[in-house]
């Protein structure tokens, strides 16, 4: 099955998926700038709690394999990314570490070090929060809300089609390496690469093609420039708006408050022997 | 009677781009409304083209459409007009079933109509029903198998309550059983008043469904009308990429070797049977008209009076009723129950009421080929 069979299954089968669309993009989207917005490493580590429950609630535990593997690569870019940031600290501060690493001239400072931790459960804040979206909004649903809050037609049309068909043409495009492997078309460098040139423009002009047929299937559908829904999701209540501006300032200030009370290096030191 | 044509397709040539050879040239084809017209021709040879011009997508360079009598209007209300009316089943699902949700995609169509909501929701739920896919409603369609993606397609055309149902290759990757339940369900809509319109290469399971046939060669309508009349000029169907059914092959040598004259011709088994069988004394077929509700009912009660004798199943809703029970013929069973009439033996068909007219058409027919059915209809 598909990553979007995946992901559509997931969304229609989420516990989350009759909440309002606009106010859940709203709630995550509020919790993640708040994130940004304070120095704190409790706030991110709060919204980054809250990203984790509503993926195990909207899922009902069962995220897929595929999912699952998507985040566990999200969370190892994050940690590369995060480590690279450690370690490249400003060269007037004193450092714990110094030295040469690998190509890297490593120079890790406490700020660094807590900067490097900070960012870090941001974006892994970030990425939950997001997943819980995701894996609780089907795209149609997505687009009627962007449409609710009259964004443009075509562009809510072009998210439907764009996601409906992108898919679709990577599938097409797997098929294809397949079936040039069954051919011994990987016999050889030059002929791999032959291969994976020729498998991306058949599906190039597959595009084409489906493009076409599927214009001309939905025409036979009186399609007139709109994706309609038949279970319409629940519009954005003020609820909504009151619980995110409610916990969004709530947030920040505690984050103010709580700026500095977690030091990672003190965490680290007895640890790491620092 | 003439029936008046519900589409009419006059000196139509069509390219699907001006650089390019023309798909249709100077076509012309009547379909009558009501009818059912099976569109043969060989790969290529336009049927998919000329189905896309009945419904406007295609614009014809030169010659015009003609729908109930007036010309096809190209705007985005006639349009809407035009396709509200005639629905298309594509030959691949996957081409037309656009949604993620079974129920989803069966409610585009007439979504689009712009419907209000509680006609889209029993539109959907009976279209569902039609193609016994209710308990999928809310299944996402990549779970679906092909054949089921299928009766999706169906669904969502059904859901339009056309009045002209074309259908481009219904039966093309389906498994036999399926393929029975589309030509029932092409049936069960012609009893309704739909004219439908099936293009296809199974020339078997037409032979024994169409009222008219028209085959498209070279750009043009080669032959419209009985098909009988076609199949008698070998040479000519060969030329338009086709091949005789196998019911007509075995006609001709029969009748061939037994000296008689061929017409007329046996369209399905039943009427073979019953014009060179050598038992002319009918045997019985009790009928029994019955729905989803009352049918196991009806089925014990007929069964109980008759212990032995084969059953036959015609129909969605008493197939569906009857699925635990011990049914001999579940599909194509009016061809079935009738064969064994015409060869002197008992059976019992448990049909949905709405093909009586079709079963006793049926007996009706079987009186040309001098078989007399005796048929008892238990309601």
């Amino acid at each position: 099955m598909s990553e979007t069979a995946d992901m559509d299954e997931l969304a229609y089968s989420s516990r989350m998926v009759n909440w309002s669309p606009l106010g859940k993009l709203f709630f995550v989207l509020g919790l993640m700038i708040v994130g940004l917005l304070t120095d704190s490493l409790i706030v991110p580590m709060i919204t980054f709690t809250i990203g984790i429950f509503l993926m195990a609630y909207s899922t009902n535990m069962k995220i897929p394999l595929i999912i699952g593997l998507a985040i566990g690569e999200a969370i190892l870019i994050m940690i590369l990314g995060s480590g690279m940031i450690s370690i490249l600290g400003d060269p007037n501060d004193p450092a714990f570490w110094d030295g040469h690493f690998l190509w890297f001239t490593v120079h890790m400072t406490e700020v660094s070090f807590n900067k490097a931790w900070l960012i870090f459960f941001r974006a892994i804040a970030g990425v939950t929060l997001m997943l819980a979206f995701a894996s609780s909004t089907p795209i149609p649903h997505l687009a009627h809300a962007f449409k609710s809050i009259r964004c443009p037609p075509e562009l809510t049309e072009l998210i439907v089609l764009i996601y409906r068909y992108a898919f679709l043409l990577l599938e097409r495009f797997l098929i294809m390496i397949d079936a040039a492997q069954c051919r011994l078309g990987y016999n050889g460098s030059m002929t791999a690469i032959k291969s994976y040139a020729g498998a991306m423009t058949g599906t190039f002009i597959f595009s084409m093609e489906l493009a076409e047929k599927s214009e001309n299937a939905l025409a036979c559908r009186n399609y007139h420039g709109y994706f309609p829904i038949f279970h319409e999701p629940p519009k954005m209540s003020i609820g909504w708006f009151v619980l995110t501006i409610g916990l969004a300032v709530a947030l920040f200030f505690f984050g103010r408050y709580s700026a500095g009370w977690i030091n990672m290096v003190d965490v680290f030191a007895p640890i790491l022997g620092w | 009677m003439k029936t008046a044509a519900i589409f009419e397709l006059q000196d139509v040539s069509f390219a699907h781009n001006v650089n390019m050879p023309t798909v249709l040239e100077n076509f012309n084809l009547k379909i009558e409304e009501g009818s059912r017209t099976a569109i043969l021709g060989a790969n290529g040879a336009g049927k998919t083209t000329m189905f896309y011009t009945l419904t406007g997508v295609n614009k014809p360079q030169q010659g015009q459409v003609l729908y109930k009598g007036e010309p096809v209007e190209y705007t985005k209300e006639g349009l809407k007009y035009l396709r509200a009316d005639a629905a298309v089943v594509l030959q691949n699902p996957d081409e037309q079933v656009f949604c993620s949700l079974v129920e989803e995609d069966v409610a585009f169509g007439p979504l689009n109509l712009d419907l209000p909501r509680d006609d889209v929701e029993r539109r959907v739920r009976k279209a569902l029903r039609d193609v016994r896919m209710t308990e999928y409603a809310r299944r996402p369609i990549q779970q679906l198998s092909g054949g089921q993606r299928k009766r999706v397609a169906i669904a969502g055309a059904l859901a339009m309550e056309p009045k002209v149902m074309i259908m481009d290759e219904p039966t093309a990757g389906l498994d036999p059983q399926a393929s029975m339940e589309v030509m029932e369900l092409a049936e069960k809509l012609h009893l309704q008043g739909v004219t439908v319109m099936i293009s296809t290469h199974d020339v078997d399971l037409v032979y024994k469904w169409a009222d008219i046939s028209s085959v498209l060669c070279n750009k043009k309508v080669e032959f419209s009308g009985n098909i009988d009349e076609f199949y008698s000029d070998l040479e000519r169907v060969h030329r338009c990429g086709q091949l005789s059914p196998a019911l007509y092959n075995m006609n001709m040598d029969v009748s061939w070797m037994n000296g008689l004259d061929p017409a007329p011709f046996p369209h399905n088994r039943c009427e073979f049977i019953a014009k060179f069988g050598k038992n002319r004394a009918s045997g019985r077929l009790i009928c029994v008209p019955a729905c989803e509700e009352d049918a196991c009912q009806k089925y014990d009660d007929v069964t109980k009076d008759l212990p032995g004798v084969s059953v036959g199943v015609y129909g969605s809703d008493s197939r569906f009723a009857l699925r635990g029970k011990d049914v001999e013929f579940k599909f194509d069973a009016m061809d079935e129950c009738y064969t064994c009439a015409a060869s002197g033996q008992d059976s019992i068909l448990i049909y949905d009421s709405i093909y009586e007219e079709t079963i006793k058409g049926q007996a009706e027919k079987l009186k040309g080929f001098g078989m007399d059915v005796d048929m008892e209809v238990v309601r």
